[in-house]
């Protein structure tokens, strides 16, 4: 048995254990002097754990503040554009259009990715920079061609509304700052977790909650032919690796390279998870793909030519059905995410 | 090298040793640690630059300085016995600062220091800030912090630019250039430690010296090497987009390094 195909069993197994005690409900575990109920960030027990830095708690009056800041035009210079905006919630918090639209109808530089489950990545963004959520804020926030709002800024803005003013308060007992804002919206961002997918239910036991087509499709998923599970891989079907996967022989944008400058990180932008992607189209960094059939046909084709490019991208002999079958299930992958 | 007595600091201090019992006071002389003041300036050709007033330098160019601030960290004045004298973890050296009136400052940037008396032989610095403090959160600072603030911060990656500069470029050998270069480095690769700038004075109780760290203009475009930057090629990069770009970001900043010396007035 391969390593793939035994890594990815012995994830099943102890998915399939651990499932039947997931507890999607926030926990009351703490209470504060100042009254406020820390919660613990909702997470079904087969997901990693959430880190959640020591300043910044979660409480439901953070968590109801950074969920207003984050469907609020506000926070855009022009007040045209808010978080939402690039990360809608129907569309599992990503955005429909290869390049979202920002301030003055600009276009951001990446396609929009989704923010369900963002929570548990160490590295946040295409090319890895921002190691939290409070720090990842400030990117779309100040970026000229999203909201294009200095984060000071935009603390003055809402500590000139009585109304935001009050919810900082009862969040932080401060105003509007770099820091509550940030972490405000950080802490919303913490309560969009998944796991109740279909693929979840089948993980835990629910045989049913697959199809045939789909089933089969999880198989050619993980096999050491296809290969998808080499980098997608884990309960959130992502490494969190950085992998150049032959998009382009020029990029347009180096990815990875602009953290690190070095040559062997040209092209190299972070493995997304694979959960909700059926809703996350167009697909790549740039949203050049329309559709997961665009996307398994350059994988299929093994990509351009690229000295960076992974060796796990390589030509493959796919058939239409089996195609259709990694599609089902992709699609199975779907998440419901309250907010 | 002359001192002068800082009319300020210099002032003796008297400490009154009064008792119940004694009602004529005791004076004790307090000797007073030197200070000394560190003026950075842009200089061309001998003459320090202002904010946004024209100058020729070189190799012809006309042109205005519109943006300069960097951070250099570990600041220290070490002695001629190698003791070393920490002067701060970073400054911010920024020239676009305005003053009361919201008009720039006048040349130099300023930043004083209390240190011990003695016999002085570099300024030593590192241009740029550590992979600790780069890491640092913009929103965590205090307000008169160096790293407060996001002017100096690219949020995309989480780290501070190091070297923030701009220039318009207005002329070049009497053809009409109208370009607003920009070079913003930073990113950890970027990082210059222990730069040693070589500079002898003596440090006395009750004085108040001056170092002057000049940044030659022409030495950081114009060296005359194979380290020279063509402005004609009307630069406009944040070093971080492609290897070109890195690698001219990197000249730039050697030769921003290099461009340094230090003196004593």
């Amino acid at each position: 048995m391969s390593a793939v195909k035994s890594a990815f069993n012995a994830l099943i197994y102890f998915a399939i254990i651990s499932f039947s005690s997931c507890e999607n409900t926030p926990t009351t575990v703490e209470k504060r002097q100042d009254d406020q109920i820390i919660v613990s960030p909702q997470r079904p027990d087969n997901f990693p754990e959430m880190i959640v830095p020591d300043n910044n708690h979660l409480t439901e009056a953070r968590i109801n503040l950074g969920r207003k800041l984050f469907f609020d035009n506000i926070l855009s210079s022009d007040s045209s554009v808010s978080c939402a905006s690039c990360h809608k919630p129907a569309l599992a918090f990503s955005d429909s259009i290869a390049l979202s639209m920002g301030v003055h109808g600009r276009h951001a530089d990446r396609n929009s990715p989704s923010l369900i489950n963002a929570a548990f990545s160490l590295k946040l963004m295409r090319e890895g920079g921002p190691p939290n959520l409070e720090l990842q804020v400030l990117a779309p926030l100040e970026s000229e061609n999203e909201m294009n709002m200095p984060v000071q800024k935009a603390c003055d803005r809402l500590n000139s509304i009585p109304a935001y003013k009050e919810l900082f308060m009862e969040a932080y007992q401060a105003e509007a700052t770099p820091f509550t804002l940030t972490r405000a919206i950080a802490c919303f961002e913490r309560t969009l977790v998944g796991g109740n997918s279909d693929f979840d239910r089948y993980l835990a036991g629910d045989s049913h909650a697959l199809s045939d087509q789909a089933i089969l499709g999880y198989q050619l998923f993980s096999s050491d032919r296809i290969g998808c599970g080499n980098c997608h891989t884990g309960i959130l079907l992502t490494d969190f690796s950085f992998q150049n996967n032959g998009t382009y022989a020029e990029y347009p944008d180096n990815g990875r390279f602009r953290l690190t400058l070095r040559d062997q990180d040209i092209g190299k932008f972070k493995v997304p998870s694979l959960r909700n992607v059926a809703l996350t189209a167009p697909y790549m960094f740039d949203g050049h793909l329309s559709n997961l059939s665009e996307v398994l046909d350059h994988y299929a084709s093994g990509g351009k030519v690229h000295i960076n490019k992974s060796h796990h991208v390589r030509e493959l002999d796919l058939t239409e059905e089996e195609k259709n079958a990694i599609i089902q299930f992709l699609e199975s992958l779907t998440e419901e995410v309250s907010y | 090298m002359p001192y002068q007595l800082n009319k300020y600091l210099g002032l003796v201090l008297l400490t009154i040793l009064a008792s119940c019992k004694d009602t004529v006071p005791d004076f004790q002389l307090v000797e007073v640690d030197p200070k000394v003041t560190i003026h950075f300036r842009m200089m061309n050709q001998g003459a320090p630059v202002a904010m946004n007033k024209e100058f020729v330098d070189v190799a012809n160019f006309k042109l205005e300085l519109v943006d300069l601030a960097f951070y250099i960290s570990n600041v220290e004045l070490r002695k001629a016995n190698n003791q070393v004298e920490q002067l701060n973890d970073v400054l911010l050296v920024d020239f676009t600062e305005l003053n009361s009136e919201g008009e720039y400052k006048d040349f130099t940037r300023s930043y004083s220091f209390i240190i011990e008396p003695g016999d002085y032989k570099s300024l030593k610095f590192d241009l740029g800030l550590p992979s600790n403090l780069n890491a640092s959160d913009p929103t965590t600072f205090s307000n008169d912090d160096p790293l407060r603030g996001t002017e100096m911060y690219w949020s995309w990656a989480t780290k501070y630019r190091f070297i923030r500069f701009g220039a318009t470029l207005i002329e070049n050998n009497g053809e009409p250039m109208d370009f607003d270069m920009q070079i913003h480095t930073g990113l950890d690769t970027m990082f210059m430690p222990d730069l040693v700038y070589e500079t002898t004075y003596k440090a006395m109780a009750f004085a108040s010296d001056t170092l002057f760290v000049d940044i030659d203009w022409n030495k950081i475009f114009h060296p005359g090497t194979e380290m020279d930057i063509d402005l004609a090629t009307k630069i406009f990069t944040h070093g971080t987009e492609t290897k070109e770009e890195r690698d001219l970001c990197f000249k730039f900043t050697k030769n921003f390094a290099d461009a340094i010396s230090v003196s004593a007035q």
